[in-house]
């Protein structure tokens, strides 16, 4: 009689007493338990504390991913951004500095470079930089500000004030520009559904428009709001039509399409709230910003409060944010291509990454743009688009965190 | 025929007082030897319970309950764990989201508990097959207990377990798991 002889139903029962750590060691140990704990990961790991960035629990979220991690591999993958075990991919994407966009679908990526937007396929390598599966022609020197892209509703805004919009965008077209605005058009966002748009100018005029299909594409204005500031960022709620962030130079304020003309102006205690670059909701009430005060903050819309904050490692300004809708946040900011993982039950950064940007030049640039799914890491920064793959099993360790101990040390001493 | 007072324990004896009173029932180990208990001692074998409730057997008669699956010393154990224990409240249910803990077993289960791997292993098979959830727990944490924090090489002896991987096999798995190791 041994533990050999136990049948799988009583493995099982004595493997759910024991850790992530220990159930490793048992399933090297014969084929046996390999296939055990293999199958029964799921059950097995339940207990064991959330992870960081593989989660995949919210639908958005794993609509995203290229792939579905097993129990198994979320752990093992996120340890790797935890530790800093990735391998990095970089494609110069022009030899002038640019200020590109990158969104992610589905099946595509999407990245912005001038006036042109490009669409790649995703695979498992990342993607195929080399093949763009479309290519969205814009007029010449009339560069891509901004776009957004939901429910295969692509709209962009430009440099001119004029937006595009494009409801085919992986077939590929050269884009028609409607004139919106009597000033460059700083940010731009379109609703789930993909029949709304909202763009803010630097005039401080916000515009909300329905999208109307006839024989083309029209953008028709349904209502207008005077910011009185440059808008930096707008951005419509995924979970309220209704509701609009807008942030502009000093300020953040949410503006409900019934009632415009009285925004809710966010506060922060004592603290000013400068220049968010970027906004993003992750619930009703809810929503991060990170901006120039080297600030990545949560608000809450019941308290018209901000609920907590995390500070940049290094203090810089940061201009791009994501979520993964659990508690995984990863924030761009203003030099070295730098990138920051935090988890948001957590007081400090996880990890810092590095990405490149012009080399030639010798000056470091900010990450423009960020997107990530369970495996993949990409960022947009001046001429370069950089993927992070964290799946594979590399002994090559871009371990950061030293920076984090130091900067927290220096904050302390402060 | 063995009764309980056979078994030297002080728990038995309490239990062979109360004879006149409980009702009892007899229960046949696979080797055939007999052991007479308590019945409220036998209902915390939830098979027993349920074998009692479902074939309406009348506890005046005197039948023997079969146990084809375990053998007498093993049922002696069993016997000996479940009258100490017989006042013990039901075991919580298990919260599958909750991490178990291993480190709550008490003195008196792990002294019982000394016993060879073998023997472990019976139990665990008794109280599988009998459905005593309180042996069935306190025997697969002790074994938990054995696994835990050791290196597979270390498991293996533990347990004699034959190493069947290949050696590329066992290249890929290690590597696979290597993320486990570093803390």
């Amino acid at each position: 009689m041994s533990l050999d002889s136990l049948c799988t139903e009583l493995i099982v029962k004595i493997c759910s007493y024991l850790n992530i750590n220990d159930l490793c060691s048992l399933k090297q140990t014969s084929k046996r338990y390999y296939d055990v704990i293999s199958s029964w990961a799921e059950v097995l790991c339940k207990k064991d504390p959330l992870t960081v960035v593989t989660n995949q629990n919210n639908d958005k979220f794993v609509s995203n991913c290229y792939r579905k991690l097993h129990q198994w591999d979320k752990y093992r993958v996120s340890r790797n951004w935890v530790k800093g075990k990735y391998t990095v991919k970089c494609f110069p994407i022009s030899k002038k500095r640019l200020l590109p966009d990158l969104k992610m679908t589905d099946k595509y990526l999407w990245i912005s470079r001038g006036e042109h937007i490009f669409c790649y396929k995703r695979n498992t390598e990342g993607v195929d930089i080399r093949n763009p599966e479309a290519v969205l022609l814009g007029k010449r020197g009339n560069d891509v500000i901004n776009f957004q892209i939901k429910n295969d509703m692509l709209v962009s805004a430009y440099g001119n004030g004029s937006i595009a919009l494009c409801d085919n965008p992986t077939e590929g077209t050269t884009l028609n520009c409607e004139l919106c605005h009597d000033s460059d058009i700083n940010s731009i966002d379109v609703n789930e559904a993909g029949t709304m748009v909202v763009s803010g100018c630097r005039e401080g005029k916000l515009k909300i428009w329905s999208i109307v299909k006839e024989n083309e594409l029209m953008l028709d204005l349904n209502n207008l709001a005077n910011v009185q500031e440059l808008t930096r960022k707008v951005s419509i709620s995924d979970f309220n039509n209704n509701e609009i962030a807008v942030s502009t130079r000093l300020a953040l304020s949410l503006y409900d399409l019934n009632k415009l003309r009285s925004p809710l102006t966010l506060t922060d205690l004592n603290k000013n709230i400068v220049g968010v670059n970027d906004i993003k909701w992750d619930g009703l009430y809810t929503f991060w910003t990170c901006g120039h005060d080297s600030l990545v903050r949560h608000w809450d819309l019941r308290l018209g409060r901000c609920v907590k904050r995390f500070l940049d490692p290094c203090d810089a300004a940061l201009y791009c944010l994501e979520l993964d809708q659990c508690n995984t946040i990863l924030a761009g900011a203003q030099s070295h291509g730098r990138v920051t993982l935090w988890d948001s039950r957590l007081r400090e950064a996880l990890q810092i990454y590095f990405t490149t940007s012009n080399q030639t030049v010798h000056k470091s640039s900010p990450v423009y743009s960020l997107a990530f799914d369970a495996d993949y890491l990409y960022t947009a920064t001046d001429c370069n688009l950089n993927f992070l793959n964290f799946a594979g099993y590399t002994d090559n360790i871009l371990d950061h965190r030293f920076f984090l101990q130091r900067s927290y040390k220096v904050s302390l001493e402060r | 025929m063995s009764t309980l007072n056979t078994v030297k324990s002080p728990a038995m004896n309490v239990n062979f007082f109360a004879f006149a009173i409980m009702p009892n029932i007899k229960l046949q180990s696979s080797d055939g030897e007999t052991f007479e208990i308590d019945v409220e001692i036998a209902k915390c074998s939830v098979t027993i319970k349920t074998m009692l409730e479902d074939l309406g057997m009348d506890e005046e008669e005197e039948e023997v309950v079969p146990l084809p699956n375990v053998n007498s010393a093993i049922l002696r154990k069993v016997i000996q764990w479940a009258t100490y224990h017989k006042d013990d409240p039901p075991p919580p249910e298990d919260d599958d989201n909750k991490e178990k803990r291993t480190d709550d077993i008490s003195s008196w289960d792990a002294d019982f508990l000394k016993v060879d791997q073998g023997t472990l292993f019976e139990l665990i098979l008794a109280a599988n097959y009998l459905d005593i959830k309180g042996l069935l727990d306190v025997t697969c944490k002790t074994v938990a207990n054995m696994i835990k924090g050791k290196a597979p090489e270390e498991i293996r002896k533990t347990f004699n377990i034959k190493n069947d991987f290949t050696p590329s096999e066992e290249e890929q798995v290690r590597k696979e798991n290597e993320w486990c190791e570093e803390k």
